[in-house]
């Protein structure tokens, strides 16, 4: 029970094609993220899910029953839109009623359903209050608990928290994901904030232009992304991309020359991905470069210093400790882990050079 | 903003209430006029005061009415009015709802081509399309019957293009939540589209009311039997009884009668009246 399989799924409005054949299989009780910048068709693929926009052709299954021309209330799925979609003149137990209402269920049942579920997600006191009457916070849970009482096989989530402020965001990511795993109904969720996707997600879908880029578990796609723009994508502050050159078992970063790692297998021009985070002030062990400092941000915890390696034009930062001095100084000597850099085709932008 | 100019206070004060009194100085005539006696009316001065004669005049008004020919109680004009107004903002309403919902949520053949066409029938009121309106109506053997009253003004362009701009605010998440929750057309419709354009409806129903109780012409020409008068077209009658002098008495009664039900409506519609207009909130 609970699980969807997307095969081969295209988009087209009229000549145009917005996704080009999306192919997943999604367990049941899986948490799946769908990430990707805006425009890339996330929110289509996720509406195509729910039966709110036709498919154009492939097969979407949800319980090993193909849905592609069932309506979307026979699909067995629930929905939480980004603006909540809450119905302005119901009360907040008329809302999460509705759908169990039109299901004819016995009214009896409809309310012990209904407070069960309103007082798991703490709105029991605001049951008969309207949703203007709500703060954000509480709507966000209203259009939860809409979803939750209807029991489905599916939850569908489309960019459920970006109208929160920050605070409430980073908390209602909590509770969403820890709800998932105690209810253990399979979730897609869709979302253009690539934290949100790696704190969340069992597994995630990168998607561009209509494209699955990669999918796989959040580390997979941190440490081993399969092309330039998951690697850019995905972490904070992103990837840093220098173009190199690779020459003789060696790594030419501008004018500085590192040897090049054992993981490593290439010859000619590419772009060397290196994490903020895998910089390391000198030590043993490590290549120096050297950095020419533009701005250094204090973060607490964390240093970043942004800056060009001398013989490069690309910006990039390095992610230091908190407790680093750099007074007034215009360049810095910088060590890479050599473990860590990661090779992409200049051209095509996908990874190469894998051993 | 706050400002502290004591002149421009006074000075738009007596502006307004200049303008209150030019509008009401007719109203308080006709209520003067409405309390004295046939004699006291016609004689110069008229009278500035109200006289004691209203009650009386009241009771001859509903009971009688005027002199000769259209002589006659004006209760019966009154209920006309009442149906007729009632007919035509119902129908309208009832009408442009369903045409401004086909019109934003399906999308059929010449789905804009009937937009249009209902939008142009704004540059064909009554007046201009009367003749072949009253033909119409004619053969259809509606003539002095309720139905030939209301119905061809029923169709509205105005009341289905402001429901079309109600609509298309309607955030479509709703629709696609609805329909998750398994809501078919119809459902969407009176559950969730018509509770949230009730203000809309009561301002609408408040404009047509008035709009429908004010109509003249139309009742003129097409009802021959006097028991199917309305109100308006009756106090011209009342005016022009060939023999007698007209009962001014009688007739500022019967105005000021014809008066009270929009009066009414605005007065207990002004709160959804404002909020239709002005609400934003959806």
């Amino acid at each position: 029970m609970g699980n969807v399989s997307i095969h081969n799924i295209k988009k087209s409005y009229g000549k145009v094609e917005v996704l080009h054949g999306i192919d997943i299989d999604i367990a049941d009780g899986e948490f799946v993220v769908i990430v990707g910048p805006s425009g890339c068709g996330k929110s289509t693929l996720l509406r195509m899910v729910a039966g709110l926009e036709a498919i154009t052709s492939g097969e979407i299954s949800i319980d090993d029953r193909i849905v592609n021309e069932v309506e979307p209330k026979d699909r067995n799925i629930a929905m939480v839109f980004q603006n909540y979609a809450l119905y302005p003149h119901m009360s907040v137990f008329d809302n999460m009623a509705y759908g169990l209402k039109l299901q004819k269920i016995a009214k009896a049942e409809i309310r012990a359903r209904v407070e069960e579920v309103a007082k798991t997600l703490q709105l029991g006191e605001f049951l008969k209050r309207k949703p203007r009457q709500l703060s954000g916070g509480q709507r966000q849970r209203v259009a939860m608990g809409r979803a939750i009482v209807r029991e489905p096989s599916v939850f569908l989530f489309d960019e459920p928290l970006s109208n929160l402020d920050a605070k409430l965001r980073v908390q209602m990511r909590l509770e969403i994901k820890k709800l998932q795993r105690r209810l253990g109904v399979t979730s897609l969720y869709v979302t253009h904030d690539q934290i949100e996707a790696m704190t969340m997600a069992d597994r995630l879908i990168v998607l561009n232009d209509g494209i699955a880029e990669q999918i796989g578990t959040p580390m997979e796609l941190y440490d081993e992304p399969a092309s330039q723009f998951v690697g850019g994508f995905i972490g904070s502050p992103s990837m840093n991309f220098i173009a190199v050159e690779l020459k003789n078992e060696t790594i030419h970063i501008g004018n500085t020359t590192i040897p090049c790692p054992d993981h490593l297998l290439y010859t000619g021009p590419a772009i060397l991905g290196v994490r903020p985070e895998n910089f390391k002030l000198p030590d043993s062990g490590f290549r120096e470069m050297n950095l020419n400092i533009d701005v250094v941000e204090k973060l607490g915890a964390d240093t970043l210093v942004h800056g060009k390696i001398s013989g490069c034009v690309e910006d990039i930062v390095v992610k230091l400790p908190g407790n680093v001095e750099i007074e007034n100084q215009s360049a810095l000597r910088i060590a890479v882990d050599l473990s860590k850099l990661l090779l992409f085709d200049p051209g095509t932008g996908r990874r190469v050079g894998r051993n | 903003m706050i400002e502290n100019r004591p002149m421009v206070t006074v000075f738009s004060h007596v502006v307004l209430i200049l303008g209150v009194l030019l509008v009401a100085f007719p109203i308080w005539i006709t209520f003067v006029a409405a309390s004295h006696d046939a004699i006291r009316v016609t004689q110069v001065p008229l009278p500035l005061w109200p006289g004691d004669q209203f009650f009386i005049n009241l009771k001859a008004t509903l009971m009688k009415g005027g002199n000769g020919a259209a002589g006659r109680p004006i209760g019966l004009m009154l209920m006309n009015s009442l149906v007729m107004a009632m007919m035509i903002s119902v129908g309208k309403i009832a009408v442009s709802l369903l045409s401004a919902f086909a019109i934003v949520y399906f999308r059929f053949p010449f789905r804009m081509g009937f937009f249009w066409m209902i939008f142009i029938t704004l540059m064909l009121p009554v007046e201009v399309r009367i003749l072949p309106t009253y033909e119409v109506v004619a053969q259809l053997g509606m003539l002095d019957t309720y139905w030939g009253l209301s119905i061809p003004l029923i169709a509205s362009a105005t009341a289905t293009f402001m429901f079309r701009q109600t609509f298309l605010t309607v955030p479509d998440e709703l629709l696609e939540a609805a329909r998750i929750d398994g809501a078919g057309p119809m459902r969407f419709f009176f559950d969730i589209l018509l509770p949230m354009s009730r203000t809309n409806i009561a301002a609408l129903f408040v404009i047509l009311f008035i709009y429908g109780w004010n109509q003249y012409l139309w009742p003129l020409l097409i009802t021959t039997d006097q028991s199917m008068y309305t109100v308006v077209m009756g106090i011209k009658e009342m005016l022009e009884d060939a023999e007698q002098t007209p009962a001014w008495h009688i007739i500022m009664m019967t105005s000021l009668l014809a008066m009270l039900p929009p009066v009414m409506v605005v007065i207990f519609m002004q709160n959804l009246f404002v909020k239709g207009l002005t609400d934003t909130e959806k």
